[in-house]
This record gives structure tokens, C-alpha cells and sequence, in this order.
């Protein structure tokens, strides 16, 4: 375990010394400040609008870091051949990648973190802190969101190059967060089986961050959602399973890799 | 070895998580839209709009497109906003603002050059109201609006009074986020039942609102509003009173004995698509000189042209062969291929008359059908209360040899439960063939197939 903490802690001062990572939480630190400048685009509800661009630049600025950082997390290590120092120390594979994991995590709760702290303050100054208070569920689902994407871009960074990694887990997320899109061609009437299928096969084979998509509540307040806490839950145990499965393939994959 | 326990153990957990997806997804859609496909649908947008609201940016996008669709109202392009209002209400679905003007738009907006409202589109307006109380079952608002689209723009107030109740049900004044009613739209309720002719349920609800505001001034004394509401209630609930005793318990009632209203109807086409409706509902011997001199108007009467054979519930001809069959199973912007006209005309001094001009909108007008039926109608549920207080809030103080009609009209509550009254209105039909229109020449003849 003091391997994989190690792993963890050098990949997320790495990753936080990256000039690319640190550009995407500038520029939407940027934003989130200046959101309520794009109160016109919904003059009767400016709290509404600010919170959902808020939580959307949240949200987008999250997915690039994660990308951007998860796609090189290993073929940085095998590029510079430092990964031959770590594995020839007694470190197992699975270690390092599951150090490579949670260093990612941890350097996305880090920029989440950030990016919410001024944002509840630009909501409390605009709002109330109870209505900035709210926001810390969408935050939390935004994490457990950008953990799948950590993993599935770790996942292909076992096999992909960088370049391919990075189409292939911006395609996934953009597909998987058209839930409700793949649910209705599983289960829609007048489909073909074959469509049936193909929205079967999406709809449970890709991870779905649709399902962490939960702004809109957060949004309007107003609206009762049944069992909210059971869905939190539900999802966070989605998430923990899906990370499990995308980090095993990773090992399975990783163990037989000539590096 | 130990690969394979590494890939059963992975089996398992995405079982786990395949099964897990399937509990979430009935959750899932209390977050997001309810129309199924929504991706399909959204192929008329901007590519940014596509991508924006792919990448989580969908109520900014919504925003955005409200704001769009404000751009086109002020420019009156309201053809254009139609589609807007669509794609927000599925982009965000707890917009309450989109359904509640959307559906205003729909039902008020669309006129014709003499400002009448073009009433094929009130059963979309209705369906887009249902649509977001479908959507937002827990706030007060749409329910409110529903009730209001049946009371001041179809002016069934006996439609509007389960949509009133329900809006009232929330609880008094939000809090932060609280979907409580103001105050003050508590009154439509009592005023929906007084329009529905159930004056007891109307002073019930009067008696259920004073006390609802005096538990409010209460905790509020230092509001001026709460104050103010008392009085309003107040003043309402006895004026109520006082004309229920009026009108029917004292003896002789002020309604009695009934007026002969001697209605009657003429319609003569006096241009290509332009008709000239006269005729008289004689209120005035009632109303002493100086009302006459105030050139007071004791009431309107309603006219109604459509496509013979067209049948609608949400016109006023004649509830009883109206049925539902107009109203939309599912939203839509199309309206039926027909012809309908609507106006009211004031009756000054016994009389009314008034030319409707349809030759400038041929989109609203289109004449297709051989044969046009023309209802008028006078309405002593929406009658004045000056005149009220003479021929009663069901008619009970009117009568005529030829034209009266006895209907009943049913109010059904939120519960279910049921009241029907008696209201004696006049009522005549006449028929205009589709030469005679477009001739400009002929007078319409009585049309007895409707009764």
C-alpha cells in the first residue's frame, strides 16, 4: 500500500505542475468569476442561468483534465523510461497502476474542489449561501463522474497511443452521456432487435455518465425528486463498480505488456 | 490462475453494475427531460446548441434559446418561437417560465388583423400546460396557469375550478424554495366557482381564504399586503353574500320575474368574407337612465363561425354536441385544417352589431368547407355583475319564446365530485354556405341540425 500511496502522490504533483492541466482550471475559474456577466441570456432567472454555467464549466473544465491528464498518466512513465525504476523496485503492476489511479482522482478532487470553493462564493454573493450550500451534490457527482473517465482513460492508455486515447475517451464520455438517447433505443417501440441490441449493448457496456447528470435538480430546487438520496447512492456504487472493472482490464492488459 | 480469477471477478462486478444501470434508469428521468429520444428531436439545432448541451451546458443552451425566442416576440416573428418553446421545454423541463409563457403565446398571440385570437391553437396551449404539470407535479405555477388559460381565455370557468384547486392546495407564501401560492391567487378559486354558478362552494371558498389569510397576518403583521388581503376577502365574501340574498331568497328575488330578452340573430355576408351580425338581447328596460347615460353595456354575446360539422369543446356553442373531440392527445403546433372564427359583440341599449372582417387572414380563414355554421350566444355566467344582479348568475332571470336553451354545466372538482347546475341561456345557429361567402351576397338562414 505504501507503494501505491507513493505512486499516487508523485502522480498528482506531477499532474498539478502541468501547464496544460493549470490552463483548463484558469480559464474556467475565468469563467465561473465572470458568469454573472451572462445574467442577459436569462434576465428573470439569473440565479438559474448562473448555476447551470456554473456547474457546466465545472463539469466541461473536469473532462478535459481528465482526459488531457489521464491519457498520459502511463505512456509518460513508459515514454521516459522512469516506469523501468519504478517496476524494478518491488512493485507490482496492479500498484502502480492503481497508484496511477488514485493519484488521478485525487488531483481531480483537488481541481473540483477548487473550481467549487469560488464558485459557492460567486453563488453566495449572488445568491444565499443556503442556495450555494446546495451545490455540493452536483460536485460530488461531478467527481464520481471524472473518476470513470480517469479510469477509462487510464484503461486505454494500457493499449492506445495518447493521440487515439484521447478521441476514444472524449467519443465514450459524449456517448455516455446520452443515457436516456441509448435507454429509448433499447427500449423505444417501433425498434428493430438489431437496435434493440445495439442500444442494449451501449447502454450497459459503455459507462454511463448521463446518470451523474444532476444539475438540473440542483438548477431548480423547487423540484421533488423521490428517493434522492437512494439515486446518490446507487450512482456512487455504479461508479465504484465500473472503476473496478475498467482498472482490472487495465491490469489484465498492463501484466502482459512488454514494457 | 490468477488472471482468470481477475477476469471472473471483473464479470461479476459488471454484472453488477448492468444490474445496478437498470435500478438507476427509472431515477434517472426525475433529472432530465421526459420526451423519449430527445437526440432525434434536437436535429434542428445549431451545432452548438447540439454540442453545448451534449457537454452538460443544456440549461444554458435552454436559456440561451429563451432568450432567442424573446428576440423573435419583440420582432413579431411569433411563428418562429414555436419551435423554441418545444426544444427548451425539453432541454429543461423544470422551466416553468417557458410552459407558462409558451403556452400564453400559443393561446393568446397568434391573431388575426382585427386582433382576434386564432382558437385552433388553444387545444396546444392546453396540452402544453398538462406537458409541464406533467413535468412539474410539486410547484403551483402550471396548475395556476392551467385553470387561468380555461377561466379568462376559453371562459369555462366550470374547467377551471380542479386547476384552481390544486394550485390552491400548496401551502401559503414560499419560502426559499418552497412551491407555495401567493396569497392573492387564492381568490381565483372562489371567483371560478361564483363563474361556475356554484355560488355556496364560492362563499365556502371566500370563508376558507379570510381565515387563511388571518392565520397569515398572524406571523406577518408587519406586511401591508396581509393586511390588505383580509380586506379584499372581506369585501368579497360578503358582496357575495348580500347578492346571493338579492337575487334568490329575498322575496320577490331581484331576478324576477324573468326579462323576455326577445333574442334574435341576423347574419348577411356583405362582402367577399365579410359578415355583418346584428341582432337583439333586450337587457336594456332593466337599467334606469343614468346607466344609460354612463353608456353602460350590460353584457356580450358571443359569436362563433366553424366548418359545419366541426365540433369542439373549447368554442362556446353548445357543450352538449361538443363532446372532446378537438383536444390534442399529444403536442403538437398543427392545427386542424378548418375554418373558425370567434367574437364577441356588446350589446348596447338591447342591440348588438358588429362586421367581422375575415378576408385579410386567409391562413386563419380558409373557407375550405361548402357549409359554415354560425353560433351566437349570450352567457349570463360571464355577464356583467351589474346585470347579474337582474337576470342572475344562471340566467334565472331571463326567458325568451323562441331561442331559450336549458343547459346544464358540470363542474367537476379535484376530487372528482361532481355539481351541475341549470343555466338558461339564448342560443341560435344559422348556416352560411362557402358561395355565399366568397360571393360576398346572402343572408344566412336558421340552422336547426345542432339542436
Amino acid at each position: 500500500m505504501t507503494a501505491v500511496m507513493a505512486i499516487a502522490y508523485n502522480t498528482v504533483r506531477e499532474a498539478l505542475s502541468r501547464r496544460v492541466v493549470l490552463l483548463f482550471l484558469f480559464g474556467a475559474l475565468v469563467l465561473i468569476v465572470l458568469s454573472p456577466l451572462f445574467s442577459f441570456l436569462s434576465p428573470r432567472e439569473e440565479l438559474t442561468l448562473l448555476k447551470s454555467l456554473g456547474l457546466g464549466v465545472i463539469q466541461l473544465a473536469s473532462m478535459f483534465i481528465c482526459i488531457v491528464m489521464g491519457i498520459s498518466l502511463i505512456p509518460t512513465e513508459i515514454e521516459r523510461r522512469t516506469i523501468y525504476t519504478v517496476l524494478s523496485k518491488p512493485v507490482q503492476r496492479y500498484e502502480f497502476v492503481l497508484g496511477k489511479f488514485l493519484g488521478g482522482i485525487l488531483t481531480m478532487l483537488f481541481n473540483i474542489l477548487f473550481m467549487g470553493i469560488v464558485f459557492f462564493a460567486v453563488v453566495a454573493w449572488r445568491g444565499t449561501p443556503k442556495q450555494a450550500l446546495e451545490l455540493w451534490k452536483g460536485f460530488m457527482m461531478i467527481f464520481f463522474q471524472m473518476s470513470i473517465l480517469v479510469s477509462l482513460a487510464i484503461f486505454f492508455s494500457v493499449f492506445l497511443t495518447p493521440f487515439v486515447n484521447f478521441f476514444m475517451s472524449l467519443g465514450v464520455y459524449i456517448v455516455g452521456t446520452l443515457s436516456s438517447v441509448t435507454e429509448s433505443l433499447m427500449k423505444g417501440e417501433n425498434r428493430t432487435i438489431i437496435q434493440k441490441g445495439i442500444g442494449a449493448v451501449l447502454h450497459y457496456l459503455l459507462p454511463q455518465f448521463g446518470n451523474f447528470n444532476v444539475q438540473n435538480k440542483i438548477i431548480h430546487p423547487e423540484t421533488r425528486i423521490i428517493n434522492e438520496g437512494v439515486y446518490y447512492v446507487q450512482n456512487i456504487g455504479y461508479a465504484v463498480l465500473y472503476i473496478a472493472v475498467l482498472l482490472i482490464i487495465a491490469v489484465i492488459i498492463f501484466d502482459r505488456r512488454e514494457v | 490462475m490468477r488472471r482468470t480469477q481477475l477476469i471472473l471477478a471483473m464479470l461479476v462486478l459488471w454484472a453488477l453494475s448492468a444490474a445496478l444501470q437498470t435500478a438507476i434508469d427509472p431515477h434517472r428521468k426525475q433529472f432530465e427531460p421526459k420526451v423519449q429520444g430527445l437526440f432525434g428531436k434536437m436535429t434542428g439545432l445549431p451545432t452548438e446548441y447540439i454540442f453545448g448541451t451534449m457537454l452538460g451546458f443544456r440549461e444554458v443552451v435552454a436559456g440561451a434559446l429563451w432568450v432567442r425566442a424573446d428576440a423573435f416576440f419583440h420582432e413579431g416573428n411569433y411563428d418562429a418561437i414555436l419551435p423554441i418553446i418545444r426544444l427548451v421545454t425539453w432541454l429543461d423541463p423544470h422551466n416553468l417560465d417557458v410552459y407558462s409563457t409558451g403556452a400564453w403565446h400559443i393561446g393568446y398571440n397568434f391573431t388575426d388583423t382585427e386582433q382576434r385570437s386564432d382558437r385552433r391553437y388553444l387545444s396546444a396551449a392546453l396540452k402544453l400546460l398538462e406537458e409541464g404539470v406533467e413535468n412539474n407535479p410539486d410547484v403551483y405555477d402550471l396548475y395556476f396557469e392551467m385553470g387561468w388559460m380555461w377561466y379568462d381565455k376559453i371562459k369555462q370557468a366550470h374547467n377551471s375550478v380542479q386547476w384552481f384547486q390544486k394550485a390552491y392546495d400548496f401551502p401559503d407564501r414560499p419560502d426559499e424554495y418552497s412551491p407555495g401560492i401567493p396569497p392573492a391567487r387564492r381568490h381565483m378559486l372562489a371567483h371560478a366557482w361564483e363563474k361556475a354558478g356554484l355560488i355556496d362552494q364560492c362563499l365556502l371558498a371566500w370563508q376558507d381564504i379570510l381565515q387563511r389569510h388571518e392565520r397569515y397576518y398572524e406571523q406577518h403583521k408587519k406586511e401591508y399586503m396581509a393586511r390588505v388581503q383580509i380586506d379584499v376577502a372581506k369585501h368579497n365574501y360578503t358582496l357575495t353574500d348580500l347578492r346571493q340574498y338579492r337575487r334568490y331568497l329575498k322575496q320577490p328575488p331581484d331576478t324576477q320575474p324573468p326579462l323576455d330578452v326577445k333574442f334574435d340573430v341576423k347574419v348577411r355576408v356583405v362582402e367577399p368574407k365579410i359578415i355583418e351580425v346584428s341582432g337583439t338581447v333586450d337587457l336594456g328596460q332593466y337599467f334606469d337612465e343614468q346607466m344609460q347615460k354612463m353608456d353602460y353595456r350590460p353584457g356580450r354575446v358571443d359569436v362563433v363561425l366553424r366548418d359545419e360539422g366541426y365540433k369542439s369543446s373549447i368554442l362556446p356553442t353548445d357543450e352538449k354536441e361538443a363532446g372532446e373531440v378537438w383536444r390534442q392527445k399529444v403536442f403538437t403546433f398543427e392545427v386542424p385544417d378548418v375554418t373558425i372564427m370567434q367574437e364577441q359583440i356588446a350589446i348596447i341599449k338591447g342591440k348588438f352589431k358588429r362586421k367581422i372582417d375575415m378576408s385579410k387572414d386567409p391562413m386563419m380563414y380558409n373557407f375550405k368547407a361548402p357549409r359554415y355554421v354560425i353560433t351566437v350566444r349570450f352567457n349570463p355566467l360571464y355577464a356583467p355583475p351589474q346585470t347579474q344582479d337582474r337576470i342572475g348568475w344562471r340566467g334565472e332571470g331571463i326567458t325568451d319564446k323562441r331561442y331559450l336553451r336549458l343547459d346544464k354545466v358540470t363542474t367537476v372538482d379535484k376530487d372528482g365530485k361532481t355539481y351541475t347546475v341549470d343555466v338558461r341561456r339564448v342560443r341560435k345557429h344559422l348556416m352560411l354556405t362557402r358561395e355565399q361567402l366568397l360571393s360576398g351576397k346572402g343572408e344566412a338562414v336558421e340552422y336547426t341540425g345542432l339542436e
